[in-house]
């Protein structure tokens, strides 16, 4: 913690006014990171609500119900997103991981890199769908 | 990492100029008197169709789905294959090169299953097998007539693969899974005996299209999808229609086996082909010419002209070669040829419409 600190205060700690000094630090630190972790939150939100718009053209369903999208964190301003394919052998996963990150983009102009990623681990399974998708269906 | 979709263009052109030069072979197969390209393209019509066209256009969505440089190379070699059909320049070569492209196709299913284990996938695997027996039946001498069963089979298995795995979103029960699978053997079955006894294996390879093509008429997701809007009902209607020339060409071969006196022959494989085949390859353009060549394209309902254009001039056709009137035989494929340029016609100004619309987005 007092490395975190950093060596210019480190003369001060132990003193009353070297303790007052490192709390304030500490509390301002865990309100920024407290904040940023909300306007984190707020952008994955967002990203999910972006990737409602990109669908699977076959199906007509949007990526986000079919349950092809596995994970969205968004850190220091920069998205990762996991999505996956219903089948190993199809080429739309490029077309769209595209409109993906158009989407993303789109909403979310200010975002510093936007990674979207194909991943096959684990396989998509129906179950996945979420039950206005399976609705859609007919199920 | 994959092929640049600047360095895919090529390969796409090279199976469009097959189709393209397989399309004036097959007018003029019909005695439409047109200027001689080359001597070969009347005969080459069909290996340029399956091998060259369908066979570079599918290698190309297969080594784009596996984002691998090494996976090019199955279209590439069919693709200069084709180039080599229709020149006439050295015809063994090009036998060789669409073997290795089938070769690369099989290979391809493998690294598919490594990434994920699928039985849907061992099916299109299995088309992929048939193809490439197919091609070395043709590369040892054998006839076109010997060897379109096994490109069929092909064809038959990659759909029919593919939709067996957009069918696991309906939840279908086990036992109708393996009426599905068991349609597939029977088929791929009579392909086999097709070797031992014609007239048999195309009765047992006909039962086996009207199965597979009743079961998708009645569980294929595109049952539910045509009720929507747009792209996604265009493809369902395509769909549905294919499946309907698919039973067609299943009766033509039980009625017939291997009987093909008068113009049945055509009329079988060109339901096969035109109607099936054609129907999926309309309905599936606006999703795979994107992926594969990296370039958006627009749906427009003018894709609808070509769609109804197709199954008319067909159904004229095949009135023509089953009542052997050869008016309507040349008239009807010569139309339907005349469709397939409204195809790649009605395709490139879709895409044209992507690029304004994209640029139009960007100035605003």
């Amino acid at each position: 913690m007092v490395l975190r600190y950093g060596l210019s205060r480190l003369i001060e700690i132990g003193s009353d006014k070297g303790k007052q000094l490192y709390y304030a630090h500490l509390s301002k630190h865990e309100g920024q990171q407290n904040v940023n972790q909300q306007q984190d939150t707020q952008q994955q939100n967002i990203i999910w609500v972006a990737l409602q718009s990109v669908m699977d053209p076959e199906v007509g369903i949007n990526i986000v119900d079919m349950g092809m999208v596995y994970s969205v964190v968004v850190s220091n301003n920069q998205a990762k997103v996991a999505i996956t394919m219903t089948s190993p052998s199809c080429p739309l996963h490029v077309t769209i991981r595209k409109e993906a990150r158009q989407a993303i983009m789109r909403r979310l102009p200010k975002l510093h890199a936007v990674d979207v990623r194909v991943v096959w681990e684990p396989p998509w399974t129906p179950e996945l769908m979420t039950d206005e998708a399976k609705k859609t269906l007919g199920w | 990492m994959s092929l640049k979709p600047n360095h895919r263009l090529p390969l796409m052109a090279m199976g469009m100029i097959s189709l393209l030069m397989a399309l004036f072979g097959g007018v003029q197969r019909l005695g439409w008197d047109l200027p001689t390209l080359t001597v070969v393209l009347p005969a080459n019509h069909g290996a340029l169709m399956v091998g060259a066209f369908l066979g570079t256009v599918i290698g190309l969505e297969r080594a784009v789905a596996l984002g691998k440089v090494w996976g090019f190379l199955g279209p590439l070699t069919t693709g200069l294959g084709g180039l080599l059909l229709i020149t006439g320049i050295a015809p063994a070569l090009a036998q060789v090169l669409i073997c290795i492209g089938s070769l690369m196709l099989s290979i391809l299913f493998v690294a598919f299953l490594k990434r994920q284990f699928a039985w849907f996938t061992v099916i299109m695997m299995v088309g992929a097998i048939s193809w490439l027996i197919g091609n070395l039946l043709w590369l040892m001498g054998n006839g076109i007539f010997v060897v379109v069963w096994w490109w069929i089979g092909f064809l038959l298995l990659t759909i029919a693969g593919e939709r067996m795995e957009l069918g696991r979103m309906l939840f279908i029960s086990k036992p109708r899974q393996v009426q599905m699978i068991a349609a597939v053997v029977l088929s791929m079955l009579g392909v086999v005996v097709t070797l031992l006894d014609v007239d048999a294996g195309l009765r047992i390879l006909g039962v086996g299209m009207i199965a597979i093509a009743l079961w998708l008429g009645l569980n294929d997701i595109a049952r539910r999808t045509v009720k929507q809007a747009g792209l996604t009902r265009f493809i369902a209607v395509n769909l549905l229609a294919g499946y309907v020339w698919l039973a067609c060409c299943g009766l033509l071969l039980v009625l017939f086996g291997g009987d093909f006196s008068g113009l049945r022959y055509d009329a079988v494989l060109h339901t096969f082909f035109l109607g099936f085949i054609f129907s999926m390859i309309f309905g599936h353009a606006p999703v795979i010419f994107p992926a594969v060549l990296g370039r958006g394209m627009l749906y427009r309902p003018a894709f609808y002209i070509h769609v109804v254009l197709l199954h008319i001039f067909l159904t004229v056709r095949v009135v023509g070669d089953l009542t052997v009137e050869m008016l309507p035989r040349s008239v009807g494929g010569l139309l339907n040829a005349l469709t397939l340029l409204v195809f790649v016609l009605n395709t490139v100004l879709a895409i044209r419409a992507y690029l304004v619309a994209e640029r139009a987005e960007q100035a605003s």
